[in-house]
């Protein structure tokens, strides 16, 4: 919270500090002419601080470090991420050009995401996605909230450390993180443990990102967070084609969500996926509500 | 007694004329701080169209291109600038360091803080006609210098040496 801290102004910061449960802080709301909102993970809490203009502006100077121009494309993509790996959501009304975002202005709203990791928490489905030392593809399928990323961003770390248990060496892997949620990447380094032999390429579109990878780096597995156009679709194609594994995510409720969008069912019936995660908020996020896998007739068999 | 009095007198004529000249010698100062400027600016701009580089880093990688006062002045800007807890001390600092460079006049002065204040508020683009016209203007200042330099700096030295002969006559 120390680099939040530091954006933040002097009075907002004492005031959230205050409160006393700054290690649960996930989200702080900044909105023009309104409150400002803390997040915790069990509450909302309503500061009796009201945020100016003058204040978001501060907060993208000290961030910027007096130099708007160098994060304009930030500003264009909608999320600024700052040192800790703390992303800066931002609102405001765009100037279009040519179809293209030329900037945001009169921005007059921040969202703060608080960046966490939670180190082992895909321990419980690493025995369903690696058999025999090997990793198979696998899709985390849930709706948003639900900790989708937060367990990618594990599996990721662990099949690039190696798991000794389960025999898997560690492999390269190439994430493609184009709105930096999983690696948290700022002035280049990652502020988020993927492990040891990830290379990331964020801040571009997923298909792009994955044929860039795929091509030049030599990896073994490719991931990336909320797959789901036509575009994406054919990438993916063309990653499979060239023997990479996979492990990725989409939005979604079950199996027949994912299936009615473009291209997706062709990668189900193609039998892509190996293994299927579906989760939901049940018991809080990363619940488990069913695993697929695919069995010796080619169809995905729930084993949860 | 002569003889001390004719080295009095020629004291007086040296210390004259080397006032003389050290006037002169500021008139070309303020063109090559002027000069100076107008490198420092161009250094920036390569600095933020190609690297999108940060502010206080490319005022850094500038100011090593740039000599006299301005490079003392830009390194206090610098610090000021990484420390700063507020916009209002950056600005104090930009206008405290350049006011404090001597040989050039107000209107130098002006012009280069307020181009130095403006730059890091807008995209790329903007920062590029700031930095443009900015030059522009230092380059009018340089020749409105070397026009006043080339007319009156003569004219200083000999005043200095007049000057110390019009005193050794009426006292000595």
């Amino acid at each position: 919270m120390e680099e939040i801290y530091k954006v933040l102004p002097e009075i907002l910061t004492q005031k959230i500090k205050n409160i006393g449960s700054n290690t649960g802080i996930s989200e702080i709301r900044l909105r023009v002419n309104k409150n400002c909102i803390v997040i915790t993970s069990s509450i909302e809490i309503v500061l009796e601080y009201i945020v100016s203009l003058k204040d978001i502006l501060d907060i993208l100077i000290k961030v910027s470090k007096n130099s708007i121009y160098s994060i304009q494309n930030d500003i264009n993509n909608g999320f600024i991420v700052i040192n800790g790996g703390h992303r800066i959501g931002i609102c405001g009304e765009a100037v279009v050009l040519d179809g293209n975002i030329k900037n945001i202005k009169n921005i007059n709203s921040l969202n703060i995401r608080v960046a966490h990791q939670i180190i082992g928490c895909a321990d419980k489905i690493l025995t369903q996605i690696i058999e025999d030392g090997i990793f198979y593809n696998t899709l985390i399928v849930s709706p948003p909230g639900c900790g989708k990323t937060t367990l990618l961003r594990d599996i990721i770390r662990q099949i690039s450390n190696g798991v000794d248990y389960l025999k898997l060496k560690g492999l390269n892997v190439g994430l493609v993180d184009e709105r930096g949620e999983i690696a948290s990447v700022c002035n280049g380094i990652c502020n988020l443990d993927v492990g040891l032999r990830t290379d990331v390429m964020s801040n571009i579109s997923k298909s792009k990102g994955i044929e860039m990878i795929t091509r030049s780096m030599g990896v073994n597995v490719i991931a990336t967070d909320e797959i789901g156009t036509t575009d994406d679709v054919k990438a993916i194609n063309y990653a499979v084609c060239s023997g990479v594994s996979l492990i990725f995510t989409a939005h979604g409720n079950s199996i027949k969500d994912i299936s009615l969008k473009e291209g997706f069912d062709k990668l189900l019936e193609n039998n892509i996926f190996r293994n299927l995660i579906i989760l939901s908020n049940k018991n809080g996020p990363g619940t488990i509500e069913k695993m697929y896998k695919l069995n010796n007739d080619d169809k995905l068999k729930n084993v949860s | 007694m002569i003889i001390i009095k004719l080295i009095i007198s020629f004291l007086i004529v040296a210390l004259a004329g080397y006032i003389g000249i050290q006037k002169a010698g500021g008139l070309s100062k303020r063109e090559y701080i002027l000069r100076d400027m107008i490198t420092f600016l161009k250094n920036v701009k390569n600095e933020i169209v190609y690297m999108q580089t940060i502010l206080p880093n490319a005022f850094e990688i500038a100011r090593q291109n740039v000599y006299f006062e301005l490079k003392d002045a830009i390194g206090q800007i610098i610090i000021d600038m990484l420390n700063q807890k507020s916009d209002y001390i950056k600005d104090e600092s930009i206008v405290v360091n350049i006011s404090r460079i001597k040989n050039l006049t107000d209107y130098d002065k002006n012009v280069f803080i307020s181009i130095i204040k403006s730059l890091g508020r807008g995209d790329v683009t903007t920062q590029i006609n700031i930095i443009d016209n900015g030059i522009n203007t230092l380059e009018n200042q340089v020749k409105e210098a070397n026009e006043y330099k080339l007319s009156n700096a003569k004219v200083y030295k000999k005043m200095g040496f007049i000057m110390g002969l019009i005193i050794v006559i009426i006292f000595i």
